[in-house]
């Protein structure tokens, strides 16, 4: 683990402005609360604590909360429903935290209305980097203006004109070539493009033993855009037939 | 008091005067009515002297009157031919007594029947009559008329038969003068003047009166009479009601119960009453005398009747009350035995048997019944060809009843094959041997929905297990791994404690792939796992795997040969869970590969499967056999350190089973070969 940082996580120490934000952790284990507010107040955040989706409902009515770290499996109030609850009434970013580890309650968390999911045991690390990607992200809402040449999935901008791609609102470098893997897979969000497809797309020449560049590329890709390169959540495989992006 | 009176009622006091009653009512009853009957054949009219008993007294009268006329008419010619043969002479010659003279010349009979006339018309002196001769001389007249002769044309129902014409005055019946217009015509007196009539105001004494009389007194009796018909048949049947109503019980809603002689079978009972009956009524009407009164006959019959009756009808409502009525009868306790031996029959024999004895049965009794009808003449052919009718009829019909209830068994198993496990059939309803059949069918659908729904019941069980323990295990190490971490913050870089916390920190780590395996092999060992088969691209697979574990091979310096071949068809499985077996097998070599070897990579096929085989050099001596690498929990080497949980291989080979394929493991000294076959999608 040391030594090796997840992509994005570099450029984040030198972010400011976050000491105001207050987050809210919600889990009916105090351990794990207490553990993640020590994180959290280590990257500067304020922390609020709920044990239970009901505490977690009053504290958002009564405080001003940029972001919930939530459980699913709670009593009383379970996550699910909590975050529905929330989306009733606020725009806040919501990370699901849970031992579940199914693609169904992955999809079904985010379906209700969560931002992230991460699976428990996590990397604490991991889970403050993608805290402040949504933070970014929810802080840059609407500053962002939609336009048709503007790509958008999740934190994601790509900008077909000026060819530039933003993650979380920062700036990222990205190759010619892999703008085209990224233009094409995110105008068609959620759609499979088999590796030869990829290939031809974007190198314009017919395709021929060309998986091995398009799944380096892919890799590389990964490597700039995810948080976790090795749990992807943007560019996702499917095996034997090609990648999409996903519609988030 | 209501209460009172029907306890009465029930008691043996209430319900001997209720049957006293009842018998007093019936008597009376039965009186009144033949009284009334009796009369009223007699004296239907309204008018004594339409009565068929004044007329035919009235006729004897008159047709005594022409006796008389006659007799004298040939004494009269007897005492012409005498005084003829005397010289003309008139022996006697006496007025007003005729009469003797003519009587001298009748012979002894006609004398004695003379007489007797006299004495009858004597006797009836209500009846007047007077004969005479066409000139006038009189023959003979009613006494009462000596003297008194205008007595006759105040008479009622004056008739004068004078020239062969029967005049009347007053109303007389149409029938009455028929009858005598024929009888005098008959008789031929045609030089008689004959009037007669009934006296205007009766004299006692003679049956004339005697009979107005009474049929005065029968009118103004007959309405007595017939209130008295009415009240005691009121009565009567309200008597009758309560008797019925209490008779069995000893009190209100109470137990029925049956008297020694209600045992008796109903028939049996029926001909004793019958035969009671015929022996108390048989003396009675043979001592029966027609003009003696009638009332102590007709009492002491209806009595009879009553009795027998009575104790007859109660016996049979004890029955009914009790509500076994039919069970006391012969013929149901015949035909109950005989349908209690052929449902015996039909229990316990096998359908064959039963089936055979029935058809056998059948050809004979209609074989029987045929013989009959072409013996029999007229009502019998009648009778036997209803009875055919009726017995094919029966047969026919149960037999169509078997066969129904056949198809419709039938029908239930087809459904209970299609998963229906619900079918019922109406068990009482079926003819015995089947009813076996369809109960032995409930029990097997019965015993199979058990086994399914605990068969379902425990696949339940294993998920929520699988599920519960995977969180419950992973959460307590989510702290492990957090505090570890935050430890780690605390502790100085390059103290003893770091060390330790760093060797924590790769055990939690440890800890929480083998859980993840752990749940991943037995979920896919237990079959739980969706599967999604899709066309997948072999080729396109490798090269997806070769990309994403590109840094971690260019680690360990491993060259890979992929020969690609083209036109490799694709194959049917579920892209997650072969991506899971690639990660696990490339992780695999990376692992264990010889740093800076070679590793093989190749397709083959035939039209029914594609192989993959994956072939490297290990790195260390693979000292175990090949059956046992790829058991769950065995690592290649001996030691079990490094971080694979030993669950690698017994994952990949319970998906790739899931997947309808093949995977196995061939060592042959450092060289490790790993061959997967998926099936074709074609």
């Amino acid at each position: 683990m040391n030594g090796k940082s997840y992509g994005i996580m570099k450029k984040v120490h030198a972010l400011e402005g976050y000491m105001s934000h207050q987050i809210l952790v919600c889990d009916d284990d105090r351990e794990i609360v207490e553990a993640i507010g020590i994180y959290l107040m280590q990257e500067g955040f304020q922390v609020l604590k709920a044990y239970d989706g009901a505490e977690a409902l009053s504290i958002l009515r009564l405080h001003s909360v940029q972001l919930v770290i939530l459980d699913i499996m709670m009593p009383k109030l379970d996550g699910l429903m909590t975050t529905i609850r929330i989306r009733e009434q606020w725009n806040v970013p919501v990370i699901l935290l849970t031992a579940k580890s199914e693609d169904v309650d992955k999809i079904t968390g985010l379906t209700f209305g969560a931002d992230d999911y991460v699976t428990k045991p996590f990397q604490p690390l991991e889970l403050m980097a993608r805290v402040k990607s949504q933070l970014r992200r929810y802080t840059r809402l609407g500053s962002q203006q939609q336009s048709p040449q503007l790509l958008t999935t999740g934190g994601l901008a790509l900008s077909m004109d000026s060819k530039e791609l933003t993650v979380d609102g920062e700036n990222v470098r990205i190759t010619p070539t892999e703008f085209g893997i990224l233009s094409l897979l995110m105008q068609h969000p959620g759609k499979v493009f088999s590796m030869e497809q990829i290939y031809q797309h974007v190198w314009d020449e017919p395709a021929f033993a060309v998986e091995n560049t398009v799944a380096v590329h892919v890799r590389r890709i990964r490597e700039k855009i995810e948080i976790n390169p090795k749990n992807p959540k943007y560019i996702k495989v499917v095996w034997g037939i090609g990648y999409k992006m996903e519609k988030l | 008091m209501a209460i009172k009176w029907k306890s009465f009622r029930y008691s043996s006091l209430g319900k001997g005067l209720a049957l006293l009653l009842g018998l007093i009512t019936f008597v009376a009853m039965c009186n009144s009515f033949a009284w009334l009957a009796m009369r009223s054949f007699e004296f239907s009219k309204d008018d004594y002297f339409e009565t068929s008993s004044f007329q035919n007294r009235f006729i004897n009268d008159v047709q005594r009157v022409i006796d008389q006329a006659t007799l004298y008419r040939n004494a009269e010619k007897r005492k012409i031919e005498q005084e003829k043969a005397n010289g003309n002479q008139p022996i006697l010659s006496e007025t007003g007594e005729n009469l003797d003279n003519v009587r001298n010349y009748l012979d002894d009979e006609q004398l004695y029947q003379f007489n007797l006339n006299l004495q009858y018309l004597k006797t009836n002196q209500n009846f007047l009559f007077d004969i005479r001769k066409k000139d006038g001389t009189l023959v003979i007249q009613n006494q009462a008329l000596r003297g008194n002769e205008a007595l006759l044309d105040r008479a009622r129902f004056e008739m004068e038969w004078t020239d062969l014409t029967l005049k009347s005055s007053g109303t007389v019946s149409s029938n009455l003068t028929e009858t005598l217009l024929h009888l005098l015509i008959y008789s031929q007196l045609s030089d008689f003047n004959i009037r007669f009539g009934i006296r205007d105001v009766m004299e006692y004494g003679d049956p004339y009166f005697h009979d107005y009389h009474q049929f005065q007194v029968t009118e103004e009796a007959m309405e007595t009479v017939l209130g008295l018909l009415i009240l005691s048949a009121i009565l009567f049947i309200i008597l009758l009601f309560n008797i019925i109503s209490v008779s069995g019980r000893r009190e209100p809603k109470g137990l029925i119960k049956l008297l020694f002689y209600d045992y008796l079978p109903v028939e049996i009972s029926t001909c004793l009453a019958l035969f009671f009956l015929f022996v108390f009524c048989t003396p009675i009407v043979s001592n029966y005398q027609s003009d003696a009164s009638f009332i102590p006959f007709i009492t002491a019959f209806s009595s009879c009747i009553y009795i027998v009756g009575a104790l007859w009808v109660l016996s049979n409502v004890r029955l009914m009350k009790a509500g076994v009525w039919k069970k006391h009868t012969i013929t149901w306790q015949i035909f109950h035995m005989l349908s209690g031996l052929l449902k015996l029959l039909f229990r316990t024999g096998p359908i064959t048997w039963i089936g055979t004895s029935f058809l056998v049965g059948w050809v004979l009794i209609d074989l029987g019944l045929v013989i009959f009808l072409m013996n029999s003449r007229r009502v019998g052919i009648i009778i036997v060809a209803v009875l055919f009718l009726v017995f094919n009829a029966t047969v026919l019909w149960m037999v169509i009843n078997t066969l129904s209830s056949f198809s419709r068994i039938s029908k239930g198993l087809s459904d209970m094959r299609n998963g229906n496990l619900d079918m019922t059939f109406h068990l009482p309803q079926l003819p015995a041997p089947v009813a076996t059949m369809a109960q032995n069918i409930d029990d097997i659908q019965r015993g199979m929905k058990e086994a399914v729904s605990s068969a379902i019941r425990s696949e339940r069980m294993r998920t929520e297990l699988i599920t519960n323990v995977s969180h419950d295990l992973k959460t307590p190490l989510t702290s492990i791994i957090s505090y570890v971490d935050l430890l780690r913050q605390e502790v100085e870089p390059g103290s003893k404690a770091d060390e330790y916390v760093t060797v924590l920190a790769s055990k939690s780590e440890r800890l929480k792939t083998l859980i993840d395996d752990l749940l991943e092999a037995t979920k896919a060992s237990s079959g739980n796992l969706p599967v999604s088969l899709q066309p997948i691209q072999m080729n396109a697979l490798v090269r997806q795997v070769l990309g994403e574990f590109e840094d971690r091979i260019a680690e360990k310096e491993l060259d890979i040969r992929f020969s690609e071949v083209d036109g490799v068809p694709h194959v049917l499985a579920d892209s997650n869970h072969l991506g899971r077996v690639m990660e696990n097998i490339t992780s695999n070599l990376v692992k264990y590969a010889l740093q800076g070897s070679r590793v093989y990579i190749s397709l083959s096929g035939d039209e029914h499967y594609v192989c993959l085989t994956i072939k490297n050099i290990s790195s260390s001596p693979l000292d175990i056999p090949t059956e046992q690498l790829m058991e769950r929990f065995v690592r290649g080497e001996k030691a079990r350190t490094g971080d694979g949980s030993g669950l690698g291989l017994s994952i990949a080979e319970n998906l790739i089973q899931l997947m309808h394929g093949k995977f196995s493991i061939e060592i042959d000294g450092d060289l490790f070969k790993t061959i997967i076959c998926l099936p074709c999608s074609a």
